[in-house]
């Protein structure tokens, strides 16, 4: 059971990082991954509404038809991302100005959509707060990665902290768009040769080993699709013999 | 016939229930506007927190401003209400107290990337700057001296009218320079202050000076927005038909920075001189120094009708006032050049803006037509 749980929180960190291995939530971690500061601000947010807003889901899952799910999910993040900007307009001006209009989009956040969708709207308030704040720190680390990575060799700096011997030796497109995407770029590689299942090539398989979401499904409708197929291809391969 | 009849019962039965307005079928409504107004609540509370801290933060970053311009101020609390026709980039006013000056708090975003740049400036009762600073900076390329709390504003300090230099800290950022000269000129002109050692008669409102425009060439005209033009040229209008120019010139002593010339000049579509209107001309010496008489004046800005602008050159300086000849020929120039650019940069933008139509066009149809393909083939396999 804690097994389980511990699990749930560790998946999100670097066995299903969302940026780096899920490849989820690419636009503001290229376009506030140019500071740490910025980077840090963006994923404590982050962190916040995917927690707050998996808790919720998760505890009206049952009370929420299927017809409507995905508008009460953006009804509930856009409410917690209002609130963080509200808090944060109030407690950090400095941070809520550093990030700007990536703030409110949160919203549109693939991270935390998919994960409500995904795994909130299918498990227990608990383990859905575990997994939001896994997936949260998760996307937190990788944001600070590429932070560190760009300020440093880009503006020479360490949260807003200058460097004085790399001052002289800045690489200023590395805080541009084109860096960020050579940066992310180069850390999924580092990604896929650490870790020995991603960067091979995946054999196309539609039963339930090929399914991202056979874990959470339980399998139940896959195996009933795979009854659909098998009788499909047995009446074509009828078909045919009969030809 | 009962298996019928139970059968045609059962298919009635679930007919009038997906008819009937039952729960099952407003259910998914009553959710969705539970949930919409609970979140509403909660944001309300939320808001009901953090507004007045945020209320005061800002006021507090307004009031620093307001004293880094005039240190030592009085203000109100509030600002103070703004005239009709105040310039866009005038957001608010506040008059200091004690008499040392006026702060007008300002926001531009004609800058290189159009983002806000926010401006806070001390003016005093002469109408010269005390002090400048930068509250805001929102553009992508910010040199350290254009951020909040840097540099910039040490060069405006004590210059007013149309003392306040351009500069240019980089090539990038011209335009954002560009943007704070002018916001500052709209703050001084707010409040009402003259432009500095230009004589009474050289004012004139923008409408006049269209008037003249459209005497000058004859028919109607529209102003053109200026970029990195020289400041010689003051207002560029082109007709509206799109055959011709005009240009308004003031020129100004090298030494001193005395106004010399005000001058209109008329070009026809291809950019050669029709006409030329001297209004003022001022030299530093009298007819009996040697100064030029007004014949003479008034030949020298004849020579240059009918004149293109590699023939510019070639027009005789008038005898008596060869520096401030020179200076109106090289204001001249400058704005033939203005004018090619304008031309230039119209006809690729029109060819530009209708491939980037047709491109949209394209990638549209081609977007539907997937879709629709996808949706008949989904719905194929449905069937299946």
């Amino acid at each position: 059971m804690k097994n389980n749980k511990l699990s749930i929180f560790l998946k999100g960190l670097i066995a299903e990082n969302p940026v780096l291995v899920l490849v989820l939530g690419t636009c503001p971690t290229l376009a506030i991954s140019t500071t740490v500061i910025g980077a840090i601000g963006m994923g404590i947010a982050a962190t916040v509404v995917l927690v707050c807003s998996n808790i919720v889901i998760s505890l009206l899952r049952n009370a929420i038809p299927s017809s409507v799910r995905i508008p009460c999910y953006i009804v509930v993040i856009a409410g917690f991302v209002s609130i963080v900007q509200m808090m944060l307009q109030a407690y950090l001006p400095s941070i809520y100005e550093l990030m700007g209009v990536y703030l409110a989009l949160i919203v549109v956040n693939c991270i935390i959509l998919g994960r409500a969708e995904m795994f909130a709207s299918k498990n227990k308030p608990i383990d859905s707060a575990l997994d939001g704040l896994g997936m949260g720190i998760g996307f937190l680390i990788a944001l600070l990665a590429m932070a560190t990575i760009r300020e440093v060799l880009g503006l020479g700096s360490f949260a807003g902290m200058e460097i004085p011997f790399l001052s002289s030796y800045k690489i200023p497109i590395l805080a541009q768009a084109p860096g960020g995407f050579l940066i992310f770029g180069i850390m999924i590689a580092v990604v896929n040769k650490i870790d020995p299942k991603k960067g091979k090539e995946k054999r196309k398989d539609f039963s339930c080993e090929g399914c991202p979401s056979a874990s959470l499904c339980g399998k139940t409708s896959c195996s009933e699709m795979q009854e659909v197929n098998a009788v499909s291809s047995n009446t074509s391969g009828e078909e045919a013999t009969e030809q | 016939m009962d298996d019928k009849e139970t059968s045609w019962k059962e298919r009635s039965k679930i007919m009038n229930e997906k008819n009937n307005f039952n729960w099952h079928n407003i259910k998914p409504v009553v959710v969705l506007t539970v949930i919409c107004a609970a979140v509403a609540i909660l944001l309300a509370l939320a808001n009901l927190i953090t507004e007045p801290i945020i209320t005061e933060s800002e006021g507090g970053a307004i009031t620093e401003s307001l004293q880094q311009v005039i240190s030592g101020g009085l203000f109100n609390s509030t600002p103070d209400e703004m005239k009709d026709g105040a310039p866009e980039t005038v957001k608010a006013v506040y008059t200091e107290k004690n008499g040392k000056g006026t702060v007008v708090v300002l926001s531009t975003n004609k800058g290189y990337t159009g983002k806000e740049i926010g401006i806070t400036v001390g003016i005093d009762k002469d109408g010269k700057i005390i002090n400048m600073v930068i509250t805001k900076n929102e553009e992508s390329i910010v040199p350290e001296i254009l951020k909040p709390g840097g540099s910039y504003g040490d060069a405006y300090v004590g210059k007013g009218g149309n003392d306040i230099p351009e500069l240019s800290t980089g090539a990038t950022v011209k335009y954002t320079e560009s943007a704070i000269k002018n916001a500052l000129i709209d703050a001084i002109s707010y409040l009402g202050f003259e432009i500095e050692n230009e004589p009474e008669e050289l004012y004139k409102p923008d409408g006049e000076l269209l008037k003249i425009a459209e005497e000058l060439i004859g028919k109607e005209v529209k102003e053109l927005t200026l970029n990195n033009a020289d400041k010689t040229l003051k207002k560029l209008y082109r007709a509206k038909d799109g055959a011709g120019y005009v240009a308004y010139l003031r020129t100004y002593a090298a030494y001193g920075g005395a106004p010399e010339t005000e001058t209109f000049v008329a070009f026809d579509g291809d950019g050669k001189i029709t006409k030329v209107e001297n209004l003022y001309w001022k030299v530093g010496h009298t007819e009996e120094q040697g100064a030029p008489n007004s014949d003479e004046v008034e030949n020298f800005f004849d020579g240059y009708e009918n004149k293109t602008e590699s023939q510019i050159d070639g027009v005789e300086l008038v005898s008596g006032a060869t520096g401030t000849a020179n200076n109106f020929k090289a204001a001249l120039s400058a704005a033939c050049k203005s004018i090619n650019a304008v031309k230039a940069d119209d006809a690729p933008k029109a060819t530009a803006d209708n491939v980037q139509y047709i491109i949209i066009a394209a990638v549209s149809f081609v977007l539907l037509v997937t879709v629709m393909l996808l949706s008949y083939k989904l719905k194929k396999g449905g069937r299946k």
